[in-house]
C-alpha cells in the first residue's frame, strides 16, 4: 500500500482455540500486514448479534475480518450459526450504504499464518477499494 | 467510564528489544499515563522477570492499584504468570488484562515504528476500557468422584484402564461384547515387531484381571449418561436386561472402529466368493494349516490385492451406498496391513503369485520395512491413479485391469484366483453417550477432539477423553499412545478432591428474562432450562454451570438481551473496540 492510499481500519475477531494462536504465529514468522488492524479475542464469534457488527461499523471501522475456527470449532454448530448471521449483517450493511466486501467470515487455524496474512492483505485492499468513502491524501 | 476510585497500573514491556526495537515503549507508557484512571504507567526491560513481577506486587501494595494491565508478549505465554502475580498481591485474577504487543504489533510491524507505537497505544486503550468492566470472579468448584470410567475394552480401553489403575485409582471398564481385546483379537502379528497379537492382548487382559482397581463389565452397554466433570452417572445394561448405575469423575471413550464392508458388485464383492476383504483373509490365515492355499473350494495360485476400498473416495469416481457420505479420508493403517499380509502369504505359500494394486503406499515411519519385504518377496506392485480405479471382471479367473502409473500409463491386466480388497477403517455407529453429552462428530464421522493440535485427546466437554480408533484410524501402537495420554489427563483430575471450572459461563438477568426459551433452542449442550423465579414466580431461563461450555451461542438469541457470557459481555467488548480507534495525539 503506497502513501497515497487510505489504509482502512480493520477489526479482526479471533477465537481462543484457533485464530488467536494463528495470528500469533504470523508474528512469530515476522510476517507483515497493515498497522490499522486491531485484534480482539473471543471464545467464539457466535456471541455477537447482527446489531453488534453494525455498531462496529458505526464506531468507525471500515472492515470486519472474522477469523473463526470454521468447521473445526470446538463448539457444536456455531460456524453454521455465524454464517447465517453474517448474511443478515450484509443485508443491513447494504441499507447503510456499505459494501458486502467490508466484512469477511473465514477460518484461521493455529498455524495458518501465511494464509491469514495473504487473506487479510487481500481483504484490506478490497475494503479500501469498495468502501463508500475513499480518503486520498492530497 | 472510569470511576474515581479506580487506580490502574499499566506496565509496558521492552521484551529485551523484541518490542522496544520496533515500538517506542517509553512514549507508549508516557501517553498512556495521561489516560483517565491510570495511576501508574511504566516501561520496563522484562516484565516477566522477578524484578518486573516484584515491581507490580510492590505497586499494588504501595499505591493501592485496583487493576493491572501488562502489555508484553502473547497472553498465551504470560497471561497466567501475571494473573498469579496480581492474585498474590490481592487483586482478583479474573480482573487482570494482558495486551499483546510482541506477536501482534512489534513483530508484524518492524518497518514502521511510528505506526506500531500508535497501534500499541490504541490496543492498551482498548484494554483499559475492558479491564474496568471486569468483575471479581471465582472458579466454580465441584467435588470430584475419584473413579474413572472407560467405555470400550479393546486395546485402547485396556491400556487406558491399566494406566489409571496403576495410580491406585478405581476404574470401571465397560465392554459391550463377551470378551476383552476388541478387534486386535482378529489380527495375527503386530507390526513392526511381529509379536503375536493374541499373546499381546492376553498379557494385557491378564494384567487387567489381576488389578484390584479395575472393575470389568462384559456384555454391557452404556444406555444413558448424565452429569458433568467430577460426577458422570452411567446407566449400564448387562445382557440386554439387568441394569445398574455407576458414578465416575472422568470418562474415556474407546469404542473403536468398524471395517468397511464393500457394496455388492464393488470390485466383484458379493458376486464371487473369491473376492474377499483383508480382514477376512487375516482371519482365514490365522487358523490355516495346509500346505496349499484353498479358499472356498478353489486352489489359489495367484492373488490380486486392491488398496483404498472405501477410503479416499472421490465424488463421481467412487460409488457409495444410498444415503452414505463419501469417505475422503485415508485409513492410514491398511497399506501396512496389506503389505504385511502379502509377505505372510509368500512365507506360507512361496509358490503364490501376488499383484498388489495400490494408489499411494503409506507405510509411514518404521512400517517402511514392509515395502522392502514385499519387494524381496517378489510381489508385483502396480500403482493406479486417482481416477483410474482397477476394473474387475468375474470369470473362471478374476481379471483386474488398470493403468499402471509406474510404467508411464501402460494398461495392465492380471488374471488371479483370489482378490483381496484392502478395506477402510470407518467410524462405528455412534454410541448413545455421543447424543447424551452432545459430543461433536467430525466431518469424517469419527469423534472430534476439542482442538486438533492443542487438545488432541480431549473432547470439548470437560472430563471426557478419546482413546484409540473412536477418534480416527490408528494402529495398535498409536492406540496405546493415545490411551496413555488420556489416562495422564484423567489421573490429573481424578487425584483431586475438587475440580475447578473456569467461571466464564452464560448468566441470565432474571429481571429482563421473559422466559420465551429462545436461548434454550440455541444451546446444543442442554445447559439452559426454564425454572420458576423464586421472587416473581415467572418462568425464567437458568444455566447449569457445569454443562455450559461457554460457546456463547445463546447470547444473540435473546431479544431482551437478558443473557450474557461472564467475562465476555458484548457491550463491554464493543466499548473496547470503540476505545481502540479514538484519535491518538502523538
Amino acid at each position: 500500500m503506497n502513501n497515497n492510499e487510505y489504509e482502512p481500519r480493520i477489526l479482526i475477531i479471533t477465537t481462543d482455540a484457533c485464530s488467536y494462536p494463528g495470528v500469533d504465529n504470523a508474528g512469530q514468522k515476522h510476517l507483515h500486514y497493515s498497522t490499522k488492524t486491531y485484534t480482539i479475542r473471543t471464545l467464539d464469534p457466535v456471541i455477537f448479534d447482527v446489531d453488534w457488527y453494525i455498531e462496529v461499523f458505526k464506531a468507525g471501522y471500515d472492515g470486519i475480518y472474522i477469523a473463526s475456527c470454521g468447521t473445526d470449532s470446538p463448539y457444536i454448530g456455531t460456524f453454521e450459526k455465524i454464517s447465517k448471521r453474517i448474511e443478515i449483517v450484509i443485508k443491513e450493511m447494504k441499507k447503510m450504504g456499505l459494501h458486502f466486501s467490508q466484512i469477511k467470515l473465514t477460518a484461521v487455524c493455529t498455524v495458518c499464518a501465511d494464509h491469514f496474512v495473504r487473506e487479510l492483505k487481500a481483504f484490506t485492499k478490497d475494503v479500501a477499494k469498495n468502501m463508500p468513502v475513499k480518503v486520498i491524501a492530497q | 467510564m472510569i470511576k474515581k476510585e479506580e487506580k490502574l497500573g499499566i506496565y509496558v514491556c521492552h521484551c529485551g528489544g523484541n518490542i522496544s526495537d520496533y515500538v517506542d515503549t517509553d512514549k507508549v507508557a508516557e501517553i498512556i499515563g495521561k489516560e483517565p484512571g491510570v495511576h501508574i504507567s511504566k516501561a520496563f526491560m522484562f516484565m516477566c522477570s522477578d524484578a518486573g513481577q516484584n515491581m507490580i506486587t510492590d505497586d499494588i501494595k504501595a499505591e493501592g492499584l485496583t487493576h493491572v494491565i501488562v502489555a508484553s508478549c502473547s497472553p498465551n505465554l504470560h497471561h497466567m504468570t501475571f494473573q498469579k502475580v496480581v492474585s498474590e498481591a490481592g487483586i482478583n485474577p479474573y480482573t487482570y488484562r494482558h495486551v499483546n504487543l510482541r506477536e501482534q504489533v512489534s513483530w508484524v510491524h518492524t518497518d514502521d515504528e511510528e505506526a506500531a507505537t500508535e497501534k500499541s497505544i490504541r490496543l492498551i486503550r482498548g484494554a483499559i476500557a475492558a479491564v474496568v468492566k471486569l468483575r471479581d470472579l471465582s472458579a466454580i468448584q465441584k467435588n470430584m468422584i475419584g473413579a474413572g470410567g472407560i467405555i470400550g475394552g479393546g486395546i485402547a480401553g485396556l491400556n487406558a484402564a491399566l494406566d489409571i489403575a496403576n495410580h491406585g485409582i478405581p476404574v470401571h471398564l465397560i465392554e459391550r461384547t463377551s470378551i476383552l481385546g476388541g478387534q486386535t483379537l482378529n489380527l495375527d502379528k503386530l507390526y513392526p515387531t511381529e509379536v503375536s497379537a493374541h499373546k499381546f492382548v492376553d498379557d494385557l487382559i491378564e494384567r487387567v484381571n489381576a488389578n484390584k482397581y479395575i472393575f470389568v463389565y462384559l456384555n454391557t452397554e452404556v444406555v444413558n449418561t448424565t452429569g458433568t466433570i467430577g460426577d458422570f452417572t452411567l446407566q449400564l445394561q448387562t445382557n440386554g436386561k439387568e441394569t445398574q448405575e455407576i458414578h465416575v469423575g472422568t470418562l474415556t471413550i474407546a469404542t473403536g472402529f468398524d471395517n468397511y464392508i464393500p457394496m455388492k458388485g464393488e470390485y466383484g464383492y458379493g458376486e464371487s466368493e473369491h473376492v474377499i476383504t483383508l480382514p477376512d483373509l487375516i482371519l482365514t490365515l490365522n487358523s490355516y494349516k495346509a500346505e496349499k492355499l484353498v479358499i472356498n473350494g478353489k486352489e489359489i495360485s495367484s492373488v490380486g490385492m486392491i488398496h483404498c476400498v472405501g477410503s479416499r473416495q472421490i465424488d463421481e469416481i467412487h460409488q457409495i451406498r444410498e444415503g452414505a457420505k463419501l469417505n475422503t479420508n485415508c485409513s492410514k493403517i491398511c497399506c501396512t496391513a496389506a503389505l504385511q499380509q502379502a509377505v505372510r502369504l509368500k512365507q506360507m505359500f512361496p509358490y503364490l503369485k501376488i499383484v498388489d494394486f495400490y494408489r499411494d503406499i503409506r507405510t509411514y515411519g518404521e512400517k517402511e520395512i514392509y515395502l522392502d519385504q514385499v519387494a524381496k518377496a517378489k510381489v508385483t506392485l502396480v500403482k493406479f491413479g486417482d481416477e483410474e480405479i482397477p476394473q474387475v471382471e468375474i470369470g473362471e479367473k478374476l481379471k483386474i485391469s488398470t493403468i499402471d502409473e509406474l510404467t508411464y500409463g501402460i494398461r495392465v491386466q492380471a488374471k488371479v484366483d483370489l482378490i483381496v480388497l484392502v478395506t477402510a477403517i470407518v467410524p462405528r455407529e455412534k454410541p448413545a453417550i455421543v447424543e447424551d453429552l452432545s459430543l461433536a462428530i467430525g466431518e469424517n464421522g469419527f469423534l472430534a477432539e476439542a482442538h486438533v493440535k492443542l487438545q488432541p485427546i480431549e473432547s470439548p466437554v470437560d472430563g471426557i477423553f478419546y482413546a484409540g480408533t473412536a477418534q480416527g484410524p490408528k494402529d495398535v501402537k498409536e492406540c496405546a499412545m493415545s490411551a496413555a495420554a488420556t489416562s495422564a489427563k484423567a489421573v490429573m483430575l481424578l487425584k483431586k478432591d475438587i475440580v475447578e471450572i473456569i467461571p466464564f459461563i452464560a448468566e441470565v438477568n432474571t429481571e429482563l428474562c421473559d422466559g420465551n426459551g429462545d436461548c434454550i433452542t440455541q444451546c446444543e449442550y442442554h445447559a439452559i432450562t426454564l425454572v420458576d423465579d423464586c421472587d416473581t414466580g415467572k418462568k425464567v431461563a437458568c444455566v447449569t454451570a457445569e454443562l455450559c461450555v461457554s460457546c456463547g451461542a445463546c447470547i444473540p438469541a435473546c431479544s431482551k438481551k437478558a443473557i450474557t457470557l461472564i467475562g465476555y459481555d458484548t457491550n463491554d467488548i464493543l466499548g473496547e473496540v470503540r476505545a481502540m480507534i479514538k484519535e491518538v495525539d502523538m
